[in-house]
């Protein structure tokens, strides 16, 4: 195709995006729902990873001693749990320091601060303890019935396990996730039907020119060209209307979200949401939803 | 040039439009379609272009069986034929020069070409003055000559004009048809499908006459009879 026949093309679907202007305005406003849409579950799907990441780092198993338990066979145990491949870290908190941490936790309530005091080291009624990470969330439960197994049952005084706030974290994100993909798909269809009757009716409205230009000796292109150029004006239109919308929406609400999440707001943005990735994937969400209508309304309705 | 071999035409509900046609049209010929209505003069245009294809037999030109081109290559088909239609055609949000640079830009021709040829063009048949005129602006006369300024905007081989000056008065057809002499002169072929009696017997060149789908009667320097 020579370059005088692609932009004769090109001019020709702008003239059907422009002759019909309400029309038009419809089919664009669809497009930025959907792509409102679009962009909306991205940057949940970006914000909840990063909480999930964060929330899983912070995730630990404590394995709490008996009291009997002497620091020698802990620190032996502990020697052998960190050989595990799955073991991230172990951390060891002896009695003192975990008396310490409660006091700290507890500094303005000298009620307990006082009970606490009441006992000598040698006395003390804090337990020793480990905190140990794993690698993957799955890891967990390996670590747990080691720890539950008859080897380091003996010593073992209790064990807490945080993995149901993941679970409850990943189940509630899943839930987003998933009303989020079927908003996408029901709008995605609706804005492909929208779409659908606005070049359908642009192509009964100039049915008398394609005609002609069939008669005249006009290649297929030239004729069906112009009707996916106008559906993918409708893309281009959406897709900077709504980053217009979106980002200033993002920008506002970055360092809130990144606070309730405790994220730091500079990683969101190295995680892509940054406004060219976030317009690109506008433009190629929209111009895939208006090249599938157009093809087939052309392929419908645009004998040749 | 062109060959109709047993060309007949049924259209839905047993229409018979074209019967056993047999044609042989030479480069350069001017000829004249005559008949009654509706005794398949369009028809017959029609299949040259390909807009209707034969229910039985062929349609050659240049010994090519034109079923078997491929849609891909019909249109550069169409761009050697230019075509006066009978119901004219024109885009009426277009004045009388956009009608004509439509075609030209359809083929793919460059602006500047387009603005040099069209103002030709529209200077040959007479209408360079209205060249900014909208359809709906222009008498009946000057709508045919938009038709065929447009028909020729191709340079077309082969050139129908099918009842280009219906409803014309006499001196208005007569300049039509002088038209046609002047573009058949320059060396295409024009197929002329009419109701013009006066002016075929005038011209004196080859006359098909068609009854009921078939040709009846084919005569070099003919006369109109039915
Ligand atoms: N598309 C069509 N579908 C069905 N029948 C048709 C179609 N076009 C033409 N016909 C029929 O075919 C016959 C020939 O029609 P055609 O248009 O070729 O006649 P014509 O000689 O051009 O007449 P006129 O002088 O009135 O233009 C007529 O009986 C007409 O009703
Ligand atoms: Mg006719």
């Amino acid at each position: 195709m020579s370059p005088i026949t692609f932009s004769r093309i090109l001019n020709n679907g702008f003239l059907n995006y422009k002759r019909n202007f309400l029309l038009s305005a419809a089919a664009t406003a669809m497009m930025v729902v959907t792509l409102f849409i679009i962009s909306s579950l991205l940057v949940l799907n970006v914000l909840t990873n990063l909480s999930l990441a964060s929330v899983k780092d912070k995730v630990d198993v404590s394995i709490y001693f008996n009291l009997g338990a002497s620091e020698q066979t802990i620190r032996q145990i502990q020697r052998q749990v960190e050989l595990i491949p799955a073991v991230k870290s172990i951390a060891y908190i002896p009695p003192v320091t975990a008396r310490e941490k409660f006091k700290e936790l507890h500094k303005d309530e000298p009620l307990l601060i006082e009970s606490v005091e009441q006992f000598n080291d040698s006395e003390n009624p804090f337990p020793a303890s480990f905190a140990i990470r794993v690698n993957e969330l799955g890891d967990y439960a390996t670590v747990i019935s080691l720890f539950q197994g008859e080897k380091f049952e003996p010593f073992v005084k209790k064990i807490t396990d945080k993995r149901d706030i993941v679970d409850r974290l990943n189940r509630i994100t899943n839930g987003i996730k998933n009303i989020g993909l079927g908003l996408t798909l029901i709008f995605s269809l609706i804005t492909i039907l929208v779409m659908f009757n606005t070049i359908r009716l642009t192509i009964y409205n100039r049915r008398e020119e394609i005609e002609i230009m069939r008669l005249v000796g006009a290649s297929n292109s030239y004729i069906k060209g112009p009707f996916i150029v106008e559906g993918i004006f409708y893309a281009l239109a959406g897709a900077v209307i709504t980053a217009a919308l979106l980002y200033p929406m993002i920008f506002i609400l970055t360092p809130k979200i990144s606070g309730f999440l405790q994220l730091p707001a500079d990683q969101i943005n190295t995680w892509g949401l940054n406004f060219w990735v976030l317009l690109a994937l506008q433009i190629i969400s929209g111009v895939i939803l208006a090249v599938i209508s157009s093809l087939i309304v052309v392929k419908k309705y645009l004998k040749i | 040039m062109i060959k109709f071999d047993g060309v007949s035409k049924i259209y839905p509900k047993n229409i018979i439009a074209l019967e056993n046609v047999n044609l042989d049209i030479k480069q350069g010929e001017f000829i004249s379609l005559v008949g009654r209505s509706g005794a398949g003069k369009s028809t017959l245009l029609r299949m040259i272009t390909r807009e209707e294809s034969p229910s039985e037999g062929g349609v050659y030109i240049e010994d090519i069986d034109i079923s078997r081109i491929s849609s891909k290559d019909l249109p550069y088909l169409r761009r050697k034929i230019g075509v006066v239609f009978q119901d004219i055609k024109l885009i009426t949000s277009r004045t009388a020069f956009e009608n004509v640079a439509y075609a030209m830009e359809v083929g793919g021709s460059p602006v500047e070409e387009i603005e040099k040829d069209v103002s030709l063009i529209l200077d040959l048949v007479g209408l360079a003055e209205k060249r900014d005129a909208f359809p709906s602006e222009l008498s009946g006369g000057e709508k045919q000559r938009v038709a065929i300024a447009r028909a020729l905007a191709h340079r077309p081989v082969l050139f129908l004009a099918d009842e280009p000056t219906g409803n014309l008065d006499q001196p208005n057809a007569m300049e039509i048809f002088s038209l046609l002499k002047k573009i058949n002169e320059m060396g295409t072929t024009v197929i002329l499908a009419t109701h013009a009696k006066t002016l075929v017997d005038k011209i004196k060149k080859r006359v098909v006459v068609i009854e009921r789908g078939q040709v009846v009667s084919d005569q070099e320097q003919g006369k109109y009879k039915l």
